[in-house]
């Protein structure tokens, strides 16, 4: 391979030092506050071993298996779900309501699904609420309906949010499959519908949505957000615990927090390791399965249920986004009424000044880090080399990283380093991190309708004259306008949602929507949290939904155009 | 008279019909051939008949394969077999993990049922192809593996839809004559639409045309 | 005769700590100039929506009388602002750090002393420092034992108070130990917060308070691990027997205060706790309580303490921070602080300092029943040397986080 220096290669390794480069420094310092705490604080009682003190840390084992089992748990359950949603989805036109709500929950931030899924299933929450209606127990019950030790009410707030994801991943990759002949080739030889789908279909979609799902993996084994809200207390999760440890003001506490960091690094690759044996043994004895011919019907009699279960998780995801919207305009809602005893706009209009002020700043880091996202992956369209072998596999997997490294485990350690350089608590800084997550999505959903635009438009406009630069501006652009458009919607949501990024590298001095919501899951008025996980939720809603309207508007006047459903 | 349709009628719902009134019955080891220009309904016909007929066409009319009546079961209980333009064997699989997918659990055991395959194999001319990735198969072998899997399948009657019309000029009359001598061996109805009068020569069985409505 | 020699050189460090003003009035207004287009990043625990108006109040006036900026960082727990100075320290950070105010009182304050992590000593600078009671061994200058020595300014006075609904309990245990018997016969209606909050570590303390055999001990640091499982053997003793009565069993804990105030309020649980005496008038002005709800303290008196404000060694806006901490003492602020149509806290100033015209806002501030009268809360225990508050909290999760 060729390295001569040229445009093209500037911009990517412009791209891979901006979205890399913040990873490894994070986890140098790490590996620094480790190894060298003398050069960290020169303060006493640091002599102790820092992994020493990890394992002594009362909880820990419990802490990590959690960890293990809700992160895998919710993600297996995710895929199944969402597989079996797709087979179904496939069969039957999927009625635009059924749409209208995956795409809500897809839109909507881990927090805010998390927050009304208390509000639903708390011994508290509705659902006990409607119970003691209609019998009569006077308090709410004593059990574990959240926070639960087991993780349970975590693995379903996970599963609530997963599958709608997934859900879109699968259906944008089923279309590059032929399904519909090879499902009429493997009916007529006498398999049912379920049985083609395990045998035939998945087999073939799981290479394609297999990153996404190690994306889905790695965030339920090692997120805060949504264990911060649903996951066990006494003690909660790896993630949780090493973020409380980085966040003690025992100073004592920080380098084996950064031994815990590399703990849950190590964890997720482990499981991603775990996966792929997995895959391996899947493989070969699955292929042994389909040689035996058989064609017995258990699949079709579980399928209808599976879906059934489908539906219910998404109407409970929506239903808990609803509760919010309710608690947000009560100004009365003891337990145990069923309803409001009286809405009003008080508390809106009460928070108001406030809101303001951090839905502008949260709107001005969506929308400049979404906006740098959409100009870097336009440069690198513009300046890649297609017969590059690079490109084809390895430079997308490379920009994906940062979806499969735990956040907690470099977010400490990266803002150590700003905070040398002085970065830290900067708009920049919390920007640059907000790339980290929005860029591969806005590169993924961009690289598609951009690379396979007509070759022939950009030869004929030379042919006339028109440079590149205006051929950017005033042709493949306004072609492209819907993939920029899903793009923003996407990169807006997933910057509207980033928590860790903006705690640790904002310094506290940069709230967004996001960070108040976790504040507020810690305080005593719902009617608030209602109204700030409302507006969060509605963000990226309005982001999705004003980009389908204008894409739409596009797409009518000028057919020849890619739509956004792509 | 194994395989009979009687009087079907296939339209859009609420729109067009494409099939009026069709009758015709196929005997046990006859091919059956169904001519007419591309939009005249000749694949909805067979996709009713194989029961994968998508839910925006409405059929009326009757449907047996032996004395059975076909239309409210679900394709993979009809027992018929489907060969297509584009031989579809499945990606994932060997060329023959491809075969033992199509053949029926009857046969138990491993070593007779990869004895069976074996056989299946050397009749179709693709001795030693066990381990193939399909997809370095030519057009010709793609053919006859999937008409051996269909056939380990035990289909009670087989379906064509212009079986022929992408192979190579050279290859198309020994795959045919491969494919005719196994329908005749295994005495089952087949039904064939095609747009290419030598294969209704070939097939030297009864044939009608029809036309787009 | 230990105790004494402790006892006087405790009495010497305040004697020491106690400082004449160091600033005329000439430099006070150089402060106040300097301050002026400041943007003060005030880091105080977000969780009480009151808090957060009042402050939000506190800004509004900053801006209009000195033209300066606040900016309320809202934290789940001091200690996340604390860690935050700590690590700008060990990255070199020794200005224009990233926090001017914080809230802060106890081991937070220890900690940040014992490191060096603060700004001062400039509570003798502040003009309005002369409403305070400042003399040596009074609570604004003692926060759990350790001497202030004018690095951090009060602000409003904590009690800690239980919260219970009149229509639920009718007559509220008067101790501890009663109120551990009251768990067993009403099992799962009971619990603290976590202990590694604030709040939940209190709990813990007050029990030891009446359980320990000779409290005075506590005044003074914790000698050896061996000294401290001594001493609180009957603690620990006393909790097992209480904690498979508490809520999910002992198995869990509310997060803090707030989470805690929820499940009371969602009658979860019977009672709540709080170290603002005005929780439960605060409560039902806000439409969260019941109107029935209300506090009460044990009879031989519950914790007190005094909410400081302190300003990190490299605050960017360290003049800003002073004129801050001052507003918070004038006394017209601390009035409406202890106006229950608005915060309903407790002012720390001494009445007897103030004109009459400013000691006649006091006399004028509304009540409700909810709302109790200083006399009513009892006696204030001292908290005890923060290094007790640390080894409970650890000893604790080590017996019971599983």
């Amino acid at each position: 391979m060729r390295f001569a220096f040229n445009l093209g290669n500037a911009v990517q390794i412009f791209v891979f030092v901006a979205i890399l480069g913040p990873i490894f420094l994070g986890l140098f310092q790490n590996v620094v506050s480790v190894f060298g705490q003398k050069a960290y604080l020169d303060i006493a009682g640091l002599s102790a071993n820092p992994l020493h003190t990890l394992l002594s840390v009362p909880g820990l084992s419990t802490a990590v298996l959690t960890s293990l089992s809700t992160g895998i748990l919710a993600t297996v359950i995710s895929l199944w779900l969402a597989l079996i949603f797709c087979i179904i989805f496939l069969q039957k036109i999927v009625k635009s309501g059924k749409l209208a709500m995956i795409t809500m929950l897809l839109s909507a931030p881990h927090v805010a699904v998390a927050i009304g899924l208390t509000f639903l299933i708390a011994p508290s929450g509705w659902v006990f609420r409607l119970i003691a209606s209609i019998s009569n127990f006077e308090n709410p019950p004593d059990i574990f309906t959240i926070n639960d030790p087991f993780g349970v009410s975590l693995i379903a707030g996970l599963v609530v949010k997963e599958v709608p994801f997934l859900i879109f991943v699968i259906i944008a990759s089923i279309t590059q499959i032929p399904v519909k002949s090879y499902l009429c080739e493997a009916r007529a030889l006498g398999y049912d519908l379920a049985n083609c789908w395990i045998r035939i279909i998945i087999p073939q979609i799981w290479p394609l949505i297999r990153l996404p799902a190690f994306v889905v993996l790695a965030y339920s084994l090692a997120n805060v957000e949504m264990a911060v809200v649903l996951g066990p207390t006494n003690p909660p999760v790896l993630s949780v615990l090493l973020m409380r440890m980085f966040l003690s003001p025992d100073v004592t506490l920080l380098a084996p927090a950064s031994v815990g960091a590399l703990l849950q690094i190590l964890l997720v690759l482990f499981v991603f390791l775990v996966f792929y044996l997995l895959e391996v043994l899947f493989r070969f004895f699955g292929k042994i399965w389909l040689c035996i011919g058989n064609r017995s019907a258990i699949f079709g009699i579980i399928f209808p249920w599976t879906v059934q279960f489908s539906f219910c998780v998404m109407l409970l995801g929506c239903f808990s986004l609803f509760l919010s919207v309710v608690w947000s305009f009560s100004s009365h809602w003891r337990w145990p009424s069923v309803f409001p005893e009286a809405l009003s706009f008080q508390t809106w209009i009460k928070l108001a000044p406030n809101l303001v002020l951090f839905l502008g700043d949260s709107i001005l880091i969506a929308s400049l880090t979404t906006l740098s996202a959409i100009i870097i992956a336009i440069a690198w369209f513009q300046t890649e080399k297609r017969d590059n072998a690079m490109d084809g596999k390895l430079l997308p997997f490379a920009i994906c990283i940062p979806l499969f490294i735990p956040q907690i485990g470099f977010l400490f350690g990266l803002n150590s380093v700003f905070l040398k350089t002085g970065l830290s608590g900067s708009w920049f800084a919390v920007i640059w991190c907000h790339l980290l997550y929005v860029f591969p999505y806005v590169f993924i959903v961009m690289a598609n309708p951009w690379r396979s635009l007509d070759p022939r438009i950009s030869k004929s406009a030379s042919a006339l004259g028109v440079g590149p630069l205006k051929q950017l501006l005033f042709l493949k652009m306004p072609i492209l306008i819907p993939s920029i458009l899903a793009a923003s919607a996407i990169g807006i949501s997933v910057s509207i949602a980033q928590f860790l990024p903006t705690l640790f590298v904002g310094a506290g001095r940069i709230s967004t929507l996001t960070t108040e919501v976790i504040a507020l899951s810690y305080g005593s008025d719902r009617r608030i949290l209602g109204v700030v996980a409302t507006l969060q939720a509605l963000v990226p809603w309005i982001a999705y939904a004003g980009a389908f309207f204008i894409s739409r508007y596009i797409y009518n006047n000028r057919s020849g155009l890619v739509g956004i459903s792509q | 008279m194994s395989l009979i349709l009687e009087e079907i009628t296939i339209s859009l719902k609420r729109g067009k019909k494409l099939i009026d009134g069709l009758s015709l019955s196929v005997a046990h080891g006859e091919i059956f051939t169904v001519m007419g220009p591309s939009g005249s309904g000749k694949s909805t016909l067979l996709d009713a008949v194989g029961g994968n007929l998508g839910k925006n066409f409405d059929l009326k009319g009757e449907l047996t394969l032996n004395e059975q009546d076909l239309l409210l079961l679900p394709p993979e209980k009809r027992n018929i077999g489907l060969l297509y333009q584009d031989a579809i064997l499945f990606p994932h699989l060997s060329v023959g993990e491809n075969l033992a997918f199509g053949l029926k659990d009857k046969k138990q055991g491993r070593a007779k049922r990869r004895a069976e395959i074996d056989k299946a194999l050397r009749q179709a001319g693709l001795d030693g192809f066990y381990d193939r990735d399909p997809a370095t198969l030519s057009g010709g072998q793609r053919s006859r593996a999937a008409l051996m899997r269909t056939l380990l399948s035990e289909p009670a009657a087989l379906l064509l839809d212009e079986p022929f019309s992408k192979l190579d000029l050279d290859m198309r009359d020994e795959i045919r004559s491969f494919v005719f001598s196994s329908i005749y061996e295994r005495n089952i109805p087949a039904l064939m639409v095609t747009h290419d009068p030598s294969d209704a020569v070939a097939a030297n069985g009864p044939s009608i045309s029809i036309q787009v409505i | 005769m230990r105790n004494l020699i402790r006892i006087c050189l405790i009495s010497v460090s305040l004697i020491f700590s106690v400082t004449a003003p160091l600033l005329s009035a000439t430099d006070w207004q150089s402060v106040v100039d300097k301050s002026r287009g400041q943007t003060v990043y005030w880091n105080a625990w977000g969780g009480d929506t009151r808090t957060n108006e009042f402050i939000g109040w506190v800004g509004a006036q900053a801006k209009t009388r000195y033209g300066l900026n606040i900016k309320h960082v809202k934290l789940t727990d001091t200690a996340e602002a604390v860690s935050r100075v700590l690590s700008e320290k060990a990255a070199g950070r020794n200005s224009n750090g990233s926090i001017d105010l914080i809230w802060i009182n106890g081991p937070n304050f220890f900690s940040m002393k014992r490191e060096n992590l603060l700004f001062g000593p400039f509570v003798a600078d502040l003009p309005n420092a002369k409403f305070l009671d400042l003399s040596q061994g009074s609570p604004n200058t003692v926060d759990f034992t350790e001497p202030v020595e004018g690095l951090e300014s009060p602000w409003r006075l904590a009690k800690f108070v239980l919260i219970y609904d009149q229509a639920r309990i009718k007559e509220p245990p008067t101790s501890m130990l009663k109120l551990g018997k009251w768990a067993s016969h009403n099992p799962g209606r009971l619990t603290h917060p976590d202990p590694s909050n604030f709040m939940g570590a209190t709990f813990l303390k007050q029990a030891l308070l009446e359980l320990v055999s000779d409290a005075s001990i506590l005044q003074y640091p914790v000698e050896s691990e061996k000294q401290f499982l001594l001493e609180t053997a009957v603690l620990w003793d006393w909790y097992d027997d209480m904690r498979p009565n508490l809520w999910r069993k002992g198995n869990s804990f509310p997060e803090n205060e707030s989470v805690q105030k929820q499940l009371f309020n969602d009658g979860e649980l019977d009672f709540a706790m709080s170290f603002d005496p005005a929780v439960a008038a605060a409560g039902i002005e806000e439409g969260l309580f019941s109107k029935t709800t209300r506090v009460f303290v044990f009879e031989n008196g519950t914790l007190g303490n005094v909410s400081f404000v302190a300003i990190p060694f490299n605050a960017a806006n360290k003049d800003g921070a002073m004129v801050v901490a001052n507003l918070l003492l004038e006394p017209k602020v601390q009035a409406r602080m202890q106006n229950i149509e608005f915060l309903g806290s407790f002012t720390v100033l001494d009445l007897q300092k103030l004109d009459s015209e400013s000691r006649e806002i006091f006399d004028l501030l509304p009540s409700t029943p909810a709302l109790p009268k200083i006399e009513d809360l009892g006696q204030t225990l001292l908290e005890p040397h923060s290094s007790w508050m640390t080894f409970l909290t650890q000893e604790w999760a080590k017996r019971y986080t599983r």
